[in-house]
């Protein structure tokens, strides 16, 4: 008999302790809150000529150049050095035959980038170009 | 023939060749000057 209250009082029971786990749970949670930068595509910023003729074109069949402020060329939001513009414009031109090349290119940007990417997708055969602009907004009228 | 100095603004270029689209014309071709 008194070997069995011996053994009853000294019994440990195993259990995993729960508490400190949902402690845990909860830091990591605040910690990786705290700690995560969310990294957003700033993409690219371009400020389109005003114009009153405005035409549009089926989504499909349009290749869009995108140039810059500082001349910077983009094609379908890739930056294209423009050494390798060429090759790029003959290889989306090969893939969709008789595509329309939509020219977006800033109000700012040197005429002489825009000259050079002209003459580049001249050379790649790509005829058709579009020069792509907002409407003109006209002032109300009272 | 619309010629253009390297040195001009784009935003021009867009604005006259826009006019001479106004105007009625459908064949131009953009010269750019040396």
């Amino acid at each position: 008999m008194r070997r069995e209250m011996f053994e009853r009082r000294y019994r440990v029971r195993a259990q995993i302790p729960s508490v400190p786990m949902g402690n845990i749970a909860f830091l990591l949670l605040i910690f990786f809150m705290a700690t995560t930068i969310l990294r957003s595509d700033p993409g690219i910023e371009v400020r389109l000529p005003q114009a009153e003729t405005t035409e549009k074109h089926e989504k499909d069949q349009v290749l869009h150049v995108w140039i810059d402020q500082n001349g910077c060329a983009w094609i379908n939001n890739r930056f294209v050095a423009t050494n390798r513009l060429h090759d790029s414009v003959v290889r989306e031109t090969a893939v969709k035959p008789g595509l329309v090349v939509a020219f977006n290119a800033d109000v700012r940007a040197p005429y002489r980038a825009v000259a050079d990417v002209l003459e580049k997708l001249k050379q790649a055969n790509a005829t058709c170009v579009s020069f792509t602009s907002e409407p003109r907004e006209h002032p109300a009228r009272p | 023939v619309l010629a253009t100095a390297p040195d001009a603004s784009y935003g021009v270029m867009v604005h006259v060749l826009d006019q001479i689209k106004l105007a009625n014309c459908r064949r131009i071709s953009l010269r750019t000057l040396e």
